[in-house]
């Protein structure tokens, strides 16, 4: 327990520390909102609506704002994950051949990761109101965006354990993010209504997200969807932490 | 295993087909300074990873009695953490009761002063003494040391070779990669790795 304890502690510590991370969340998520609200015009667009199956009429600033916010988190926190992962995996598996468990270890790591990921999703849904109208339902649009950050951390932290160059990881976690958030968006990618969406990480998350503001629907299977994600990445990355982390030795104990 | 702390037997290790250690044989009673000489890349790290269990033989044993305290060439720290704070994390990984022995390094590694200093602000020295005193703060049955005062002051490493005096009358085993010929007076004995195989052992 106090292993568990020491290990949550300072995988938050590790986090908290990021203080570019934390400069982006400040500085770059008003201004991004601004830019993309300044731009865009109030004109309906229609978006495919899973719950429904059909078309929603949506305010097409505001759809854009929120796809923003969704696609913001996806990189602030994949790149803050992806970080702290790369550059302790070697710290890591010195504690764990100090003795330090890696049941626990993982535990802490992923209850770090829940927990930040919470609170920073929750910012940028503060920060969309300022810029916004009030969502329908707000628990349901933070859901959305927190479920998108858990994909995302679980993402980076999944790439931080398999990558050797610290540039390649930041590279794709922009590239498949851009990917993902923008051919959700109607006003991007007219296309957005194609079926095969569906399959990208974002789209549930995004799913739920019109629903808390535009609706008052509540999509149950699309939180099935996105956490589905979520868990393949988180187990994938902490498997291989787990693997990593493992007595490669020769060694016995007599 | 009695008179030995460490014993290796036949250690073989190769990358594909470059054989970079052939079959090592040897052992390290307890109380004793081991010397690991040799050329650029004639493997004395990679022995020294495989007796720590970070890397596996491709054949051979390692038999160990008690416990091993590595000190890895290049530093292992955490960045964003302070030298407390990684005091008291490997406290808690070695279920260490207090951290008394690492606070007495820190005053004998001239250190102390950088205590609340986060390690990606430390100088290279420093983090080698951090380097240095997480391998040594639960006080292991045997140390594997890889060049580990590197970047230390000249007082600094003597303060080095008095910590490393004091584990030996306590009983400790210590094994340390050297490069340099004016310390192979200090060992008890010197294992010289060549063409993949102890070539010498003198005493």
């Amino acid at each position: 327990m106090r292993q568990f304890a020491s290990a949550l502690k300072f995988s938050f510590k590790e986090q908290l520390t990021n203080k570019f991370a934390f400069s982006l969340l400040v500085v770059f998520v008003p201004i991004w909102y601004w830019i993309l609200g300044a731009i865009t015009s109030n004109t309906k667009v229609a978006f495919k609506f899973q719950a429904t199956h059909g078309f929603l009429q949506a305010n097409g600033h505001d759809l854009v704002l929120l796809t923003a916010g969704l696609n913001v988190l996806t990189m602030i926190l994949g790149f803050m994950f992806y970080h702290s992962a790369h550059r302790s995996l070697a710290f890591d598996r010195r504690l764990t051949r100090a003795g330090l468990g890696r049941f626990g270890f993982i535990l802490a790591k992923a209850t770090a990761l829940l927990i930040v990921t919470a609170a920073v999703s929750l910012y940028t849904v503060l920060m969309l109101i300022a810029f916004w109208h009030f969502p329908h339902n707000i628990f349901e649009v933070w859901l959305g965006f927190w479920l998108v950050s858990l994909i995302y951390a679980s993402l980076g932290l999944l790439l931080g354990m398999l990558l050797k160059s610290e540039l390649a990881g930041f590279f794709i976690i922009i590239m498949v993010s851009m990917m993902d958030t923008f051919l959700q968006n109607p006003i991007g990618n007219p296309a957005a209504n194609k079926d095969f969406l569906k399959y990208f990480p974002s789209y549930a998350s995004t799913q739920l997200g019109v629903a808390g503001g535009f609706t008052h629907l509540f999509p149950g299977g699309q939180v099935l969807l996105a956490v589905g994600w979520f868990v393949a990445f988180l187990l994938l990355g902490l498997g291989i932490f787990y693997l990593r982390t493992r007595q490669r030795s020769s060694v016995r104990t007599v | 295993m009695g008179a030995y702390v460490l014993k290796a037997e036949h250690i073989q290790k190769s990358y594909r087909s470059n054989h970079v250690l052939k079959g090592v044989d040897f052992a390290v009673a307890p109380g004793t300074l081991v010397g690991v000489v040799g050329e650029n890349g004639s493997g004395k790290s990679t022995l020294l990873q495989i007796l720590a269990g970070e890397l596996a033989a491709s054949d051979g044993d390692v038999m160990v009695d008690g416990s091993i305290g590595y000190c890895p060439q290049q530093p292992v720290v955490n960045e964003s953490l302070t030298v407390g704070e990684h005091l008291s994390y490997f406290k808690e990984a070695y279920k260490m009761r207090d951290t008394q022995y690492a606070e007495h390094l820190l005053d004998e590694l001239h250190f102390r002063k950088f205590k609340d200093e986060k390690a990606g602000n430390l100088s290279g020295g420093t983090r080698q003494k951090l380097n240095l005193t997480l391998a040594l703060m639960h006080q292991p049955s045997i140390l594997l040391l890889d060049e580990p005062y590197q970047g230390f002051d000249w007082e600094t490493y003597l303060r080095f070779w008095d910590v490393v005096k004091e584990l030996k009358d306590s009983g400790r085993a210590v094994v340390v990669i050297s490069h340099l010929i004016f310390e192979q007076k200090k060992f008890d004995h010197i294992l010289h790795l060549q063409d993949g195989k102890i070539q010498e052992e003198r005493v």
